[in-house]
C-alpha cells in the first residue's frame, strides 16, 4: 500500500487548488487528482474572469461573506502569487423604469454586504464613465472595486504555489470508486489508487457524483450554460469599465467586460442543459449574447469576434454554496460553487481550514513557504521582449512564435518548464496566449508545436489539445 | 510601447525598411537595390524569408511572372535568389513589434531589439485566414480543426498530415490547392463545402483534378454543428436554399479533421497599431497609385493591400512599390497638386488604389485592382471622371474573392472623383453543377 495522503482533494479546479495551496501550508501530506489533463480545465476555464465585491449577493448567506472576503483575499495576494488584477470597476446600467427601480434595491443590498463604495450615477454621470453605452440609458449604479483577472492564471498559480510547497497532483486521473478500509479512503483512479485520511469533494459539476460515491445524495449538480465571444483589441477603447445590466431572477444577466489581454469579453447567457461535458457554441447561445451585450453598448455591433467559447456553471439543488467539514467521517464538501467561485476560491479554502482547525485536525504549519517561481510575463503584462536586459539573458525572448500577442518562444518553454507543466496545446495558451490572438494560430500553431515536441521530448503525432484522445495530428498514419 | 529606456535600444539608420520578405517584400527590397542601390534592410520573422509560397508544395505559382506553373518553394526560391544577387540584407526570425508614423520601426529577433530610423517603410506583411471561432461557426472545441496556413506548414516544413479524413471548408483556389496537397498526403478528403452558390475559385484545372478524384463540392451548403470530444468526429450539415436558410434534413460527414480557408483578411497588426487610415471595404490600408499610405513615407503592398490575390500580383506590386520609393527619396518633402478620390460604383465593392495623388501636370496611368461584390459573369468595367472614361477592360468571369484589373490613363487633372463600375450578368448557380452529398459506401 502506498503511504496515504493526510488531505486528498477531488479536483483541480480553482476551489480545489485554492483549498490545496492552505492544506499545504500545513505539515501534511497533500494530493490533488483530476480528471483533465491540466488543472484548472473544467467549470474554471470557461468564466468572465471578474472577482466580484459581492455588492449583489443575497446579503446574510454564506456566498455573501465569502465572494467579500475572497475579494479582500486576492487583492492582497495576488502580487506573491503572480496573479495579475486591473481594477477597472463596473458600471451596472438601467434601461427601463423598472430596471432604474431596481438599481435602488441593488444599492441598499451593496450597501447591507458592506460594499459601501457603490455610488448611484444619473443617466449624465453613467454616460460621461461609459460615452458609448446605450443613450438610451436612464441611469447607473458605479461598484469601484469590481475588477478583472485571468481565471487561468488564477487557477495556475493556486496549484503552482501547493506544488512547490509539497502538494503532489495526479492529472488525467479520473475518481472511479472510494470505499472506506480501516479508517482510511481508498480512492481509485482510472490511473491507480490512493489512500487518505482526508477527502475533500472540490468536483465542480461532478460533486454530486463523487458525493454518490460516499453514499451521500444531499445534493444535485446541474449545468447551466454560458456562452460567449471575444471581440479583437480594437473594441476596448469603448469599454473602460465592466458593463453589467441589472440582473433577473435567473442569472447576473450578460455584461460586456474589458479583459486583461485588451480584448472585449461579451456574455455570458444562463440555458440549463442536461450534459455536464456539453461545452458546445450554438448560433442561438452565441446570438443572444452578442443581443444582449449590444442592448449595453450597441457601437459593439461593428467589432469583429476573435473567439467564442462556453462554460457550465455547477448549480446545486439547494441553490447555495454546499460547504461542508465533517469530523466524524473525514470529509469535506465544496459544491455548487456557481457563478462567483474564481472570486471566492481563497475565502472557501480558508473557511474550510477554520472548520478543520475547530475540529482540531489540522497539524502543525510548515515554518516557511516556497513562493511560486516567478513568471517572465503574466497577462496583461508588457511582453518580456520589449526589455533590452531580458534580451540579453536569453535570445529566446527575441524569439516571437506568436505575432498576434508576440509570445516569444522563451515564454513558451517556461510554461513548459513551470511546476505545473503546460503539456498540451490548450495549457501553453491558457499560460501564454500564444494562439489566442486575432489570428487563433494560422502562422503560429505549426512553431509551437515543434517547440512543444522538442521541449517535452514527443513527437510531434503525441501533442494534444487536451490530453489523450485530443491529438492534433490524427494518431494514425495515413492510408497511401 | 516599451517601458525600457529609448538608449538601451540600439538605433540604426536606413533608406528603406521592408517589412515582410513574402514576394511583394522581396522584390520591392530587389528593385530598390537594383535601381538606387539604397541602403535597404528587409526584416520577416520566419526562419526563412519566401513568405507564404515558400509554405506551399503545390504547383500553383508564376504562370503570369515566370511563364511557367511552379511549386511555392521553387517561385519563392528564385526571387530569394535575386534580391540576394541584388545584395539586399534580409534579416529573418526578426519580428516587427511597432511602425511609429515618424518611421520608426521596432524590430526584435534572438539578437536583441533593434529600432531602424528610415526615410521610407513598405509594409509587406501579407494575409491571414480568419479563423474558424472567428466565423462563430457553433459546435464543441475537439483538436481538428485547421486553418490551411498551418496545414501547409505542417506538411511544408514538417512532414506530417493533419488527419486521414478531411473536410474542406471554402471552395477558393486555395482551398482546392489545399485539397491537393492533402490528397498527395494520403488524406482523404471527403468533400468541400461552399456556402455561396457558386465556386470562389477560378482555376478549372484544380478543381477538374478533385473532380477526377470525385470529391464532392457541396455549393449552398453549410455547417451546422462540428462534433467530437476529443478530436473531430464528424459534421452536421445542411443545405442553404436561396434565401440562404437551411433547407432539407440536415445529414452528418464523418471525418477527423475540418480545414477552414479560404476567407482571407489583411495581417494588419502593424497597420492598426501605428494608426494607418485604413478601407473599410480591402481592410488594409489605404493607398495612392504609388502604394503610398496616408502618411508620408509610409508604403504597403501585396496582400496586405488586397488580400489573397495571386503572388504574381505581389510580385507586380513589389516591382512598382520599388519603382515609386525611388521616385520618393528623389522628392521627399514634394506635395501632391491634387488629390482624387477612386471610388467603388455600381457592381464593384473594393479598389486599390483608393487615391491618386498628382505632383505635377504630366499624364498619369495606374494599375487598379478590383473586386466585384457579387458573382458576375461576362462582365465590362470601366473608370470614369466628369463622364470622361479614364479606362475600360472586360471579364469573362469575376467573383468577390479575386481582383479583376483595369488599367487607366488621364491627361487632365481634375478633383472630381474617379468612379470605378462593372456591369455583368449575375451568375446563375445552374452554371455550375451541384454534387449532392452521398454517404460513401461503406468498404
Ligand atoms: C459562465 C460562467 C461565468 C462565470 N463568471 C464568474 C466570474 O466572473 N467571477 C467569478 O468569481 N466566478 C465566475 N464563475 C464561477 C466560477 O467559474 C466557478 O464558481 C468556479 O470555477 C468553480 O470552481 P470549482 O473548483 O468548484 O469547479 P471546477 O473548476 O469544475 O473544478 C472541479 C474539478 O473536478 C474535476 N472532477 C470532477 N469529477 C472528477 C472525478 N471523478 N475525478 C477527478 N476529477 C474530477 C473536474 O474535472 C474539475 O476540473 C462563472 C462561471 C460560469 C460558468
Ligand atoms: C494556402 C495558400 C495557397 C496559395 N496558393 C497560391 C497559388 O497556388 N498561386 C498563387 O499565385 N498564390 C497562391 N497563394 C497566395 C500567395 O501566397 C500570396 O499571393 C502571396 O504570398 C502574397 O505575397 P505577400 O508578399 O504580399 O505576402 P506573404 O507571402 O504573406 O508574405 C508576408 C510576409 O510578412 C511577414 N510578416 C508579417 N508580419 C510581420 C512582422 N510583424 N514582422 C516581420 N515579418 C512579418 C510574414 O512572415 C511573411 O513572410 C496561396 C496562399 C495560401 C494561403
Amino acid at each position: 500500500m502506498n503511504e496515504p495522503f493526510d488531505f486528498l482533494v477531488i479536483g483541480a479546479g480553482l476551489v480545489g487548488c485554492a483549498l490545496a495551496r492552505e492544506l499545504a501550508r500545513y505539515e501534511a501530506r497533500v494530493a490533488v487528482v483530476e480528471q483533465n489533463w491540466d488543472v484548472g480545465d473544467g467549470v474554471s476555464k470557461g468564466n468572465s474572469s471578474i472577482l466580484h465585491t459581492g455588492f449583489d449577493a443575497k446579503p446574510g448567506t454564506l456566498e455573501a461573506r465569502l465572494v467579500s472576503e475572497g475579494h479582500r483575499l486576492w487583492n492582497e495576494q495576488a502580487d506573491e502569487l503572480g496573479v495579475p488584477i486591473e481594477r477597472v470597476g463596473a458600471v451596472m446600467l438601467a434601461l427601463d423604469e423598472e430596471q432604474l427601480q431596481a438599481l435602488a434595491r441593488y444599492f441598499e443590498n451593496a450597501h447591507k454586504n458592506g460594499v459601501k463604495d457603490v455610488e448611484r450615477l444619473s443617466a449624465e454621470q453613467a454616460l460621461a464613465r461609459v460615452p458609448h453605452a446605450n443613450p438610451a440609458a436612464l441611469g447607473g449604479l458605479w461598484i469601484p472595486r469590481e475588477s478583472i483577472t485571468c481565471t487561468f492564471t488564477a487557477c495556475i498559480a493556486l496549484a503552482e504555489h501547493a506544488a512547490v510547497n509539497g502538494a503532489q497532483f495526479f492529472l488525467g486521473a479520473r475518481v472511479t470508486n472510494i470505499e472506506r478500509i480501516e479508517g482510511l479512503y481508498r480512492v481509485t483512479t482510472t490511473q491507480g489508487q490512493h489512500y487518505a485520511r482526508w477527502l475533500a469533494n472540490s468536483a465542480g459539476l461532478w460533486g454530486d457524483t463523487i458525493a454518490g460515491m460516499l453514499g451521500r445524495n444531499g445534493f444535485t449538480i446541474t449545468s447551466r450554460k454560458g456562452e460567449f465571444l471575444i471581440l479583437d483589441k480594437t473594441a476596448r477603447a469603448y469599454v473602460p469599465h465592466i458593463l453589467l445590466p441589472v440582473p433577473t431572477r435567473i442569472s447576473k444577466g450578460i455584461l460586456a467586460a474589458p479583459t486583461l489581454n485588451g480584448n472585449v469579453l461579451l456574455g455570458p447567457t444562463a440555458d440549463d442543459i442536461e450534459d455536464k461535458n456539453d461545452t458546445s457554441v450554438s448560433a442561438d447561445g452565441l446570438g443572444r449574447a452578442r443581443r444582449g451585450a449590444l442592448q449595453l453598448m450597441p457601437v459593439l455591433a461593428h467589432e469583429p469576434v476573435v473567439a467564442t467559447y462556453a462554460g457550465l456553471r455547477p448549480a446545486s439543488s439547494t441553490g447555495e454554496y454546499v460547504l461542508e467539514v465533517d469530523a466524524q467521517t473525514n470529509q469535506i464538501v465544496t459544491a455548487g460553487i456557481r457563478s462567483t467561485g474564481l472570486s471566492a476560491a481563497p475565502a472557501i479554502a480558508l473557511e474550510v481550514m477554520r472548520r478543520l482547525g475547530a475540529a482540531g485536525a489540522l497539524p502543525h504549519l510548515k515554518k516557511s513557504l516556497v513562493p511560486r517561481p516567478v513568471r517572465v510575463w503574466a497577462t496583461g503584462r508588457v511582453r518580456p521582449c520589449f526589455d533590452p536586459s531580458r534580451l540579453c539573458e536569453n535570445p529566446d525572448f527575441g524569439q516571437i512564435l506568436c505575432l498576434c500577442e508576440t509570445v516569444s518562444r522563451a515564454e513558451i518553454t517556461q510554461a513548459i518548464h513551470a511546476p505545473i507543466p503546460a503539456t498540451t496545446l490548450d495549457g501553453i495558451k491558457k499560460r501564454t496566449w500564444a494562439t489566442a490572438g486575432r489570428c487563433q494560430g494560422f502562422y503560429c500553431t505549426a512553431a509551437i508545436m515543434q517547440t512543444m515536441s522538442d521541449e517535452l521530448g514527443r513527437p510531434l503525432t503525441a501533442l494534444t489539445k487536451r490530453g489523450p484522445g485530443s491529438e492534433v495530428i490524427a494518431p494514425d498514419e495515413p492510408h497511401a | 510601447m516599451s517601458h525600457m529606456p529609448d538608449s538601451a535600444i540600439p538605433t540604426r539608420n536606413v533608406d528603406v525598411v521592408v517589412i515582410g520578405a513574402g514576394p511583394a517584400g522581396l522584390m520591392c527590397a530587389a528593385g530598390l537595390r537594383e535601381r538606387e542601390s539604397a541602403d535597404v534592410v528587409l526584416l520577416d520573422r520566419e526562419p526563412q524569408p519566401g513568405g507564404l509560397p515558400a509554405q506551399c508544395e503545390h504547383r500553383g505559382f508564376g504562370l503570369w511572372q515566370f511563364k511557367r506553373l511552379m511549386r511555392g518553394v521553387d517561385f519563392a526560391a528564385r526571387l530569394i535568389r535575386r534580391a540576394e544577387r541584388a545584395r539586399v540584407n534580409i534579416q529573418t526570425n526578426t519580428t516587427v513589434l511597432s511602425v511609429s508614423q515618424e518611421r520608426e520601426t521596432l524590430a526584435v529577433s534572438p539578437d536583441g531589439l533593434v529600432r531602424y530610423r528610415a526615410r521610407a517603410v513598405v509594409l509587406a506583411t501579407g494575409c491571414r485566414e480568419l479563423a474558424r471561432s472567428a466565423l462563430t461557426v457553433a459546435g464543441s472545441r475537439p483538436a481538428g480543426i485547421f486553418n490551411t496556413g498551418p496545414v501547409q506548414r505542417l506538411h511544408t516544413f514538417m512532414h506530417v498530415a493533419p488527419g486521414r479524413e478531411a473536410v474542406i471548408v471554402g471552395s477558393d483556389d486555395m482551398s482546392l490547392m489545399a485539397t491537393q496537397s492533402l490528397i498527395g498526403q494520403g488524406v482523404r478528403v471527403r468533400a468541400v463545402l461552399e456556402e455561396r452558390p457558386y465556386r470562389l475559385g477560378y482555376m478549372g484545372l484544380e478543381w477538374l483534378l478533385l473532380r477526377s478524384r470525385r470529391i464532392p463540392l457541396l455549393l449552398r451548403h453549410k455547417i451546422l454543428q462540428i462534433q467530437g470530444a476529443g478530436r473531430v468526429s464528424g459534421l452536421r450539415v445542411t443545405a442553404l436554399d436561396a434565401t440562404g436558410a437551411p433547407t432539407g434534413e440536415p445529414f452528418e460527414i464523418p471525418c477527423d479533421t475540418l480545414i477552414f480557408s479560404g476567407e482571407f483578411v489583411p495581417e494588419n497588426v502593424l497597420t492598426r497599431q501605428s494608426g494607418l487610415a485604413l478601407d473599410p471595404h480591402t481592410l488594409g490600408p489605404r493607398v495612392d497609385q504609388n502604394f503610398q499610405t496616408d502618411v508620408r513615407g509610409i508604403f504597403a503592398c501585396g496582400n496586405l493591400i488586397h488580400a489573397a490575390d495571386a503572388a504574381d500580383h505581389a510580385v507586380q506590386d513589389g516591382a512598382e512599390t520599388a519603382a515609386a520609393i525611388a521616385r520618393y527619396l528623389n522628392a521627399e518633402n514634394a506635395e501632391p497638386l491634387l488629390t482624387q478620390e477612386i471610388i467603388a460604383g455600381q457592381g464593384i465593392h473594393a479598389v486599390v488604389p483608393q487615391l491618386l495623388r498628382r505632383y505635377d501636370s504630366r499624364p498619369l496611368s495606374a494599375h487598379l485592382a478590383l473586386r466585384v461584390d457579387h458573382a458576375q459573369a461576362v462582365v465590362r468595367v470601366d473608370a470614369r471622371a466628369e463622364k470622361q472614361v479614364w479606362g475600360r477592360s472586360f471579364a469573362l468571369v469575376a467573383k468577390p474573392h479575386r481582383s479583376i484589373y483595369l488599367d487607366i490613363a488621364a491627361a487632365h487633372p481634375t478633383q472630381a472623383p474617379l468612379i470605378v463600375s462593372a456591369h455583368g450578368r449575375a451568375l446563375v448557380p445552374q452554371e455550375f453543377r451541384q454534387t449532392e452529398w452521398r454517404a460513401p459506401t461503406t468498404s
